[in-house]
């Protein structure tokens, strides 16, 4: 079966003999090397992911699933109930290591709402959504960073509002980089979107990702979120634009576009988008306490 | 920023002295000078007669890599072995180094645990490797011992580690990985530089480089060892404290401290000018004073009315007051650098070496001449030094 023509009810026909009490409901997304349906179990919606199962892309849902069991909080997806869920039979004599025949399952918990990228197609954050989009995400970030990991691909499309309560949520943790394991991609090769990756996950010849390439990543977020322009893209970039400008430009003041955003917060935005990791806030908490004080000085104006 | 004394050989009641004025606010311990008793002995004492000072010890590792070194009572130390090479530092010896250097402060009324550590040329040799391990191994070792006592990290480099800003950066990278309270850095001047506030532009530059990513964007507690004028440049990007001693090679860090044949001179005369930013010779206050410029030159302390009512040389002018005085000098100037953003601390800092330069030019105009170390050439050097700075930093 062909995975970019996958019908629901196609996933459907191949989970029947799976799983049960697991409904196909609608495809959410389409093409490249994974597909997105919706399902439920009960009353509990799900978002299930194919994909044609070649090694990498196993290891990565493996890993996923792996980080998003291990890293709890409420601004992290959740995995499913079920573990990685082989689709289809493998073939007599195909012993090989990787099987572009192969489709594989696994599940995630199903957040109703838009993406932040879709929520700014509407224009910027407020102030306020912004402190909240940024204490929220950090919350994220730390649960992986406790477990030391990196996400490596923090973008608007990749941080959910959920409908119900407005929390955002980090979704994709596929590239999420183990620091203390042997890599799936190798350390040499940039993951990430031009735009939102950190200078060190595209430069250099050592592998130096840590958590800041995160503070990196949600400090693009934010000055997209406050502006509504992306720090490093000018109209008419291409990808090599985009790059060299991450290496090489500051973007404008915060402040400077968005006259009412407020001084501190310019400043922490800008400090998180520093061109070295060591010149961004170093932990977690130091961050937190940064953005808190700022809120607070906000609020009491 | 507070200024911490340089403690070494011949004190004297110095320590005290200088506490006791509130002229510096406390003291990092030089093992070398003291046997294991007679150092324990002096900090109880210390921490007895000034519960609020900011007591540390330098644990000096570094020198045991000087071969047949002058280390006097550091191989009577627990931590430390002398004549050491590269292949001597495996894990297992880190590891029991920073333990007994740990253990043995942890038993002292100290403000800090400094860890030991060694010092590297570049920031990519195998020596900073050497380095980053002692630091990895004082937080685990910290960790252990359960105490609410902070730590800071050695750090000691080399001059010539200034020279590569992209090695820096790497360094700085994996040091801001760390958890220590802060950082304990030392720069070891090249051999035979002349004591004095003069450094080339660029090394400046990137060192400042480093005291501002500690101090400020991480927020890390650091203190300046040997940095004595410096400190001022140090303090305006965010470094909190610095020392300096009563000795030349207390004042700046260079290997002959360490090597036989190297004995630190007496220093000559001199005395502490604010507005010069430099500490010049009683014999060159002598000459503004013959001028009538010696206002010019004064750094406005207590310790200044004999020179304004006779001829400096004649002034009883001791190694015990020069030094209270030196310590009140670079405390009343970098208490003026109290600005809370960096950038304005900067342009303070900018405007006293304007300030300087002019008061120079005045008293060369009416024929004091300065030597190489005393005259104002350290304050073009410190101008292209925050400029390089400032243009690469921010």
């Amino acid at each position: 079966m062909n995975l970019a023509n996958m019908s629901s009810s196609d996933l459907a026909q191949l989970l029947e003999r799976k799983v049960t009490g697991l409904e196909v409901q609608s495809t959410e997304t389409r093409g490249g090397q994974r597909r997105v349906f919706v399902g439920s179990i009960g009353k509990k919606m799900y978002a299930l992911k194919v994909f044609a199962g070649y090694s990498d892309a196993l290891v990565r849902a493996q890993r996923e699933l792996l980080t998003l069991k291990k890293c709890r909080s409420q601004h992290l997806v959740r995995p499913g109930p079920f573990d990685l869920i082989r689709l289809n039979e493998p073939d007599d004599d195909d012993s090989r290591d990787e099987e572009p025949a192969a489709l594989w399952l696994y599940i995630e918990e199903f957040v109703d709402g838009e993406s932040l990228r879709q929520r700014l197609l509407r224009g910027p954050l407020s102030i306020e959504e912004t402190f909240r989009l940024a204490l929220e995400s950090l919350d994220g970030i730390e649960a992986l960073w406790w477990k030391q990991r990196v996400h490596r691909d923090l973008k608007p499309a990749n941080i959910m509002i959920r409908r119900t309560d407005s929390a955002f949520l980090i979704i994709d943790v596929g590239y999420v980089l183990v620091l203390d394991s042997s890599r799936v991609t190798s350390p040499h090769l940039a993951v990430g979107t031009p735009g939102y990756m950190a200078p060190e996950q595209f430069t250099g010849l050592r592998p130096r990702v840590d958590f800041r390439a995160d503070v990196f990543g949600l400090g693009a977020c934010l000055y997209e979120a406050l502006t509504g322009q992306q720090p490093f893209r000018k109209p008419g970039d291409i990808k090599e634009d985009v790059l060299r400008r991450t290496i090489n430009e500051t973007p404008q003041s915060p402040i400077v576009v968005r006259n009412e955003t407020p001084g501190c917060l310019s400043e922490i935005v800008l400090k998180m988008l520093a061109k070295k990791p060591h010149l961004r806030p170093r932990n977690v908490s130091v961050l937190r306490r940064e953005l808190e004080e700022c809120r607070q000085e906000d609020r009491s104006k | 920023m507070s200024v911490l004394a340089q403690h070494g050989f011949r004190k004297g009641h110095k320590l005290q002295a200088g506490l006791a004025e509130e002229a510096i606010v406390g003291v990092v311990f030089s093992p070398r000078d003291e046997t294991p008793a007679d150092l324990i002995e002096l900090i109880s004492h210390i921490r007895h007669d000034f519960a609020d000072s900011v007591l540390l010890i330098d644990p000096q590792l570094y020198a045991s890599t000087v071969q047949e070194a002058r280390d006097r009572h550091l191989p009577e130390y627990p931590f430390y072995s002398g004549d050491l090479r590269r292949a001597a530092f495996t894990t297992r010896f880190i590891e029991k180094t920073v333990r007994t250097c740990l253990d043995f402060q942890e038993r002292l009324p100290l403000s800090y645990f400094v860890s030991p550590s060694v010092a590297f040329a570049t920031p990519e040799d195998g020596w900073s490797q050497i380095a980053l391990q002692f630091a990895e191994e004082s937080m685990e070792q910290h960790a252990r011992l359960k105490t609410k006592r902070p730590l800071l990290v050695s750090l000691v480099m080399d001059e010539s580690a200034l020279v590569n800003r992209n090695g820096l950066d790497d360094l700085l990278d994996s040091l801001t990985t760390l958890e220590p309270t802060g950082f304990y850095l030392c720069l070891v001047r090249n051999a035979g530089t002349q004591y004095g506030p003069a450094m080339s532009p660029d090394r400046l530059a990137n060192f400042l480089y480093v005291g501002y990513s500690l101090a400020t964007a991480n927020e890390y507690e650091v203190i300046a060892g040997y940095a004595d004028w410096v400190g001022l440049l140090l303090h305006s990007v965010g470094v909190n404290h610095c020392t300096t001693g009563w000795g030349l090679g207390l004042r700046q860090l260079q290997w002959s401290r360490f090597e036989q044949g190297g004995f630190g001179r007496q220093p000559k005369e001199r005395y502490s000018s604010v507005p010069l930013l430099n500490s010049v010779f009683v014999e060159e206050l002598e000459a503004c004073w013959r001028v009538k410029r010696v206002e010019l030159v004064l750094s406005g302390l207590a310790q200044d009315k004999p020179f304004k009512l006779s001829n400096p040389l004649n002034v009883s002018w001791p190694q015990e007051i020069s030094t209270i005085q030196h310590w009140e000098a670079l405390s009343a100037a970098s208490r003026a650098i109290s600005a809370r953003d960096p950038d304005k601390r900067i342009d303070y800092v900018r405007g006293r070496i304007h300030e300087a330069r002019t008061r120079y030019s005045e008293l060369m105009s009416q024929g004091v001449q300065f030597s190489q170390s005393t005259g104002p050439g350290h304050l073009q050097q410190w101008l292209g030094a925050i400029e390089a700075f400032v243009q690469a930093t921010f």
